[in-house]
C-alpha cells in the first residue's frame, strides 16, 4: 500500500520550494509567437526533467518544439501520457494590475478586488496554500506542468514507483493551433507511441 | 475580427468551415480566403477576407468507460473522498483528437487551476493550494490506474 502520510508530508515540507523553484518558469515569456523564447522555455523544462530522471528530450517539429520524457516501469503493461504545453497567450501588461504578467506576483485573495502584493519570505509555510500567484501562464498551463514534475520529483525520492509508464508530452504550439506538430506527418506521435 | 466555432463529436472542421463561408456568401459578401490576395475595386465593402485560419476536430471519450471510472476514483481519492465534478464535454481548443482520433486512446481532461483563474486574460492566477493538490492527485492517479 501507498504511505500516502509520508508522501503528504513531503509535500507540506517542500511547498515554499515549490513555489521558489516554480518562479524561474514563469518569468520565461514562452509567448507562442515568440519561437527563441519558447524555446529558451523547452531548455528549462529539460532541465527540470533531468532532475525527475525522465530522460527528456526536445522533439523538433518544424515550428515551435515540444519536450517529451517518460518513466518506464518494469512490468506495467499499461502507459499513462500527460499532456500539457509550455508556451502562453500574449500579455500586454496595460490590463495587469502589476508591473508585468512575467514577474509573478503572490497576493492573498484576487488582484480585481485589492489584495495587495505580498513577499514570498513573509508568507508562514501554512499560509502559503492561501495565496494567489499571479503570472501569465500560472494556471494554463505551467502550473498543471509543474504540479506532474513535482510529483514525479517526490516520487523518485519517495521510493514510489508508478503502476504504469508515464509520458510527457509538453507542446510548444498548443495556443496558435498546434499547427506544426501534427500536420507533419513524420511528427504525428511517432516517439510517443 | 475572430469567428470562435465549437465542435462536437461528429461534427469535421473541413465541413463547418465550409459551411461557416456559406452562410457569410448567403447573406451577400465575396468570401476572399487568402490574406494577402488584392482587393477588386468594386467588391470594397462587399468582401470578407479570411485572414488565418486554425483548428482541429473535435473529441469525445465517454465518462462511462471502465477507463474513466479510474480515474475519477483515483482523483475522488486524491481529494479525500470528495465527489468529483464530471463534464462530459468542454468547450476549448486542446488537441485532443491527436489521441483519440490518430492514437486511439481514450482521454480525459483534468483541471488542476481553481476555476476563476482568468486564463488567456489579464491578472491570470493559480491558487497555490490547486498547485499543492494537484501534487497529490498526479501521485495518486500514478499510483493506483495500473493497480489491478
Amino acid at each position: 500500500m501507498t504511505s500516502w502520510t509520508a508522501f503528504d508530508e513531503a509535500v507540506r515540507a517542500r511547498r515554499r520550494a515549490m513555489v521558489e523553484e516554480f518562479i524561474p518558469f514563469l518569468r520565461l515569456d514562452t509567448v507562442s509567437q515568440q519561437p527563441a523564447r519558447v524555446r529558451a522555455g523547452a531548455e528549462w523544462l529539460v532541465a527540470a526533467m533531468r532532475r525527475c530522471d525522465l530522460a527528456p528530450r526536445v522533439l523538433e517539429t518544424g515550428g515551435n518544439p515540444t519536450v517529451f520524457g517518460e518513466w518506464r516501469v518494469p512490468g506495467a503493461p499499461q502507459t499513462l501520457l500527460i499532456y500539457c504545453h509550455f508556451d502562453v497567450k500574449p500579455a500586454p501588461p496595460a490590463a495587469w494590475l502589476q508591473p508585468s504578467p512575467f514577474e509573478p506576483v503572490l497576493r492573498r485573495g484576487l488582484a480585481e478586488e485589492g489584495a495587495p502584493p505580498v513577499a514570498l519570505g513573509s508568507i508562514a509555510d501554512d499560509a502559503l496554500a492561501q495565496h494567489y500567484l499571479y503570472a501569465r501562464g500560472a494556471s494554463d498551463d505551467k502550473g498543471p506542468i509543474w504540479a506532474h514534475l513535482q510529483a514525479l520529483e517526490l516520487m523518485h525520492r519517495l521510493g514510489m514507483t508508478p503502476t504504469v509508464n508515464v509520458k510527457l508530452v509538453l507542446e510548444g504550439e498548443e495556443e496558435i493551433g498546434t499547427r506544426s506538430f501534427l500536420i507533419r506527418p513524420q511528427c504525428r506521435w511517432t516517439c510517443v507511441s | 475580427m475572430s469567428l470562435d466555432v465549437r465542435l462536437v463529436k461528429n461534427q469535421r472542421i473541413d465541413k463547418v468551415y465550409r459551411r461557416l463561408l456559406d452562410h457569410i456568401r448567403g447573406q451577400g459578401f465575396v468570401v476572399i480566403e487568402s490574406a494577402d490576395a488584392p482587393l477588386p475595386d468594386e467588391l470594397r465593402g462587399r468582401a470578407i477576407r479570411v485572414v488565418e485560419r486554425h483548428g482541429y476536430d473535435p473529441a469525445k471519450t465517454s465518462l462511462d468507460l471502465p477507463v474513466a471510472h479510474r480515474v475519477i476514483e483515483a482523483v475522488e481519492r486524491a481529494h479525500g473522498g470528495a465527489r468529483a465534478v464530471r463534464l462530459p464535454t468542454l468547450g476549448g481548443s486542446v488537441p485532443l483528437w491527436a489521441f483519440t482520433d490518430i492514437l486511439g486512446l481514450p482521454t480525459l481532461v483534468i483541471p488542476y487551476a481553481n476555476a476563476n483563474n482568468r486564463q488567456h486574460g489579464p491578472n491570470e492566477h493559480l491558487r497555490l493550494d490547486h498547485l499543492f493538490q494537484g501534487v497529490r492527485t498526479t501521485a495518486q492517479l500514478l499510483m493506483d490506474l495500473g493497480r489491478a
